[in-house]
């Protein structure tokens, strides 16, 4: 993370009330927070902890399942939580919620003068021409229009940022999924390349089965879902333009893992239960319990 | 209420958000609510919960905690008699994806006449935190008045305003001595809550500076607008298209003319982010 690049006027602010995490820059937050490595944000409270779970079984070296790790601090809006080195926190569905999220986590680690820190983004999504169950790395984020950019609209005026992600963390991430997949009992099927990231479930993910009938047909979802394959997307999510986006802005190390629910080719529908939702999403966290702490820490 | 022909012919509805499957005891447990009122927190839609349990069904929240029915850690909703009482998240991505399900629900359910009224917390601009706004129409962030969506990353600007006979019942609800201001007019509904609402607070340095943030208030003061939000815009596009009459009544925190921060003590808050809880129950004691 690059501090220069981070917005000089907070000097001028007396206290900076980090309304939605529930502390503020006057807190003695070093020595609540010590050092900090990685911060992982994923979209519910549920996954969030299926994550902490996996985190703090291979960190603390815990061999039974019976344990709860609680959230810390304002728990209304974010669930924010830290392993060793590494914080977890749940933002909420869409890109204005992990936006808040993005914003206020950065500005706490101005605080803690933390600037060699990784982002890590990890969200449940439909996946297209990949297995459920499978782990898309985001190489770039792509807008519904299929173009590689964020737009966000500041005092009334459009600004548009670049969306790819850490070249170097994809390639170090890739490869200990390879020699994983041959030394572990247990494979993960992952793959690299683009996601749309859409601004609500239905519509922008060109599914039909919304409550309002959609302005399109099958045939045209069909077609736009072809084209999204053949530029080499594989999966649809909520928020990886804006994550992206965000963190380019700031040098941000980031890398974007999409885990795959359902194959949007197939179905608009997930069709998978709530137990195998979570099972999929608790081998992704594993892996990157194992990846974090056994390589990039 | 219209709804997509598509999935009235499913004979199997999974709502995905809401972790649920269409069943007849689902339907039961949701069957005759008229009366959505959504907010942002879970936590708040608890308190609102235990405050209609105490003004219509008369029992002391100290022997009493409402039943969650919905089970997602995304979304929780508590129902009261005919009032059901749910959370939304934070920003226009989280309440569409909320809005869906729940209409489903609310289809199946036969609650085919209910009414939604988000109670929000908000930034006022050149009016007296505290005082609450009961929206008329909803603005994007660029002013213009509408929600764009890109389904198939084709633009579509669909029409934000709110229901005008509703916005009359509320305000004819409300007694004199309400103790603090209710004003009619337009919010901005931004898709952030930093640069999108031209603060100078956020992680990310603002391409802007004060002179282009006075004439951007400015022209908000020029289209009536009261207060900056995140939700406004994509709940009266939904409920325009849907046919269900809606409306936002939101409390202003702060005012944005005099800055960015929301500094003012805890408690402060709390008393101000119950008061559209009062005028909705204001409302809804002239219904029930």
């Amino acid at each position: 993370m690059d501090i220069e690049k981070i917005n000089p006027l907070l000097q001028q602010l007396e206290v900076d009330y980090l309304y939605h995490l529930g502390l503020d820059s006057k807190m003695d937050l070093e020595t609540i927070f010590g050092t900090i490595k990685f911060v992982i944000f994923t979209r519910s409270n549920d996954d969030a902890a299926i994550i902490v779970h996996e985190l703090a079984k291979k960190w603390y070296q815990i061999e039974t399942n019976d344990f709860n790790f609680k959230p810390i601090f304002k728990t209304e809006r974010f669930n924010l939580y830290k392993i060793g080195l590494i914080m977890v926190i749940s933002h909420g569905v869409g890109i204005p919620s992990i936006l808040i999220c993005l914003n206020e986590i950065t500005k706490l680690l101005k605080y803690l003068k933390m600037s060699d820190v990784i982002f890590f983004n990890i969200q449940p999504s439909g996946g297209l021409n990949v297995p459920i169950g499978s782990a898309v790395i985001i190489e770039e984020a792509l807008n519904t229009n299929l173009e590689p950019k964020f737009t966000s609209i500041e005092c009334g005026v459009e600004h548009e940022y670049l969306t790819s992600l850490n070249k170097e963390l994809i390639k170090t991430i890739s490869e200990f999924n390879d020699i994983y997949n041959v030394k572990s009992t247990f494979k993960l099927n992952m793959v690299k390349g683009k996601s749309i990231a859409a601004n609500d479930f239905y519509e922008e993910q060109a599914r039909l089965d919304g409550f309002l009938a959609p302005e399109f047909t099958e045939e045209e979802r069909d077609l736009y879902l072809q084209k999204a394959c053949a530029l080499g997307v594989y999966s649809i999510d909520m928020y990886s333009t804006a994550f992206a986006g965000f963190c380019n802005q700031l040098n941000i190390k980031a890398i974007a893992i999409n885990v795959i629910l359902v194959d949007r080719l197939m179905s608009d529908k997930i069709l998978i239960t709530r137990e195998e939702q979570m099972s999929v999403i608790q081998n992704v966290a594993i892996f990157i319990a194992d990846c974090i702490i056994e390589k990039i820490l | 209420m219209k709804i997509n022909n598509l999935i009235k012919a499913l004979d199997k509805v999974y709502l995905y958000n809401f972790n649920m499957i269409i069943t007849e005891q689902l339907i039961s447990e949701f069957k005759g609510i008229k009366y959505v009122c959504m907010q942002g927190s879970s936590n708040r839609s608890l308190e609102f919960a235990l405050k209609l349990a105490k003004e219509f069904l008369r029992i002391d929240a100290k022997y009493f905690a409402p039943v969650n029915l919905i089970p997602t850690s995304k979304f929780k909703g508590y129902r009261i008699g005919n009032i059901l009482s749910i959370s939304h998240g934070m920003g226009s991505a989280s309440i569409l994806t909320m809005l869906h399900d729940l209409s489903v629900l609310m289809y199946y359910a036969g609650n085919h006449d209910c009414e939604y009224i988000r109670l929000g917390t908000s930034g006022g601009i050149n009016i007296e935190p505290g005082s609450v706004v009961i929206t008329d129409q909803a603005f994007m962030a660029d002013l213009v008045a509408g929600y764009k969506m890109s389904p198939l990353g084709k633009d579509i600007i669909y029409p934000t305003n709110m229901n005008s006979d509703l916005n009359l019942r509320i305000l004819k609800a409300q007694p004199k001595n309400l103790g603090f201001d209710i004003l009619e007019g337009n919010s901005i509904a931004a898709d952030d809550f930093y640069l999108s609402q031209c603060r100078f607070d956020g992680a990310i340095n603002p391409s802007y500076d004060e002179l282009h943030q006075k004439k951007y208030f400015e022209k908000i003061k020029e289209l009536n607008i009261l207060n900056f939000e995140m939700e406004s815009a994509a709940l009266a596009s939904f409920c325009n298209r849907a046919e269900i009459p809606a409306t936002m009544v939101a409390v202003t925190l702060l005012n944005r003319i005099h800055g960015d921060q929301i500094s003012s003590s805890y408690n402060v808050l709390e008393k101000f982010s119950l008061r559209p809880q009062e005028i909705i129950v204001n409302y809804l004691k002239t219904c029930n």
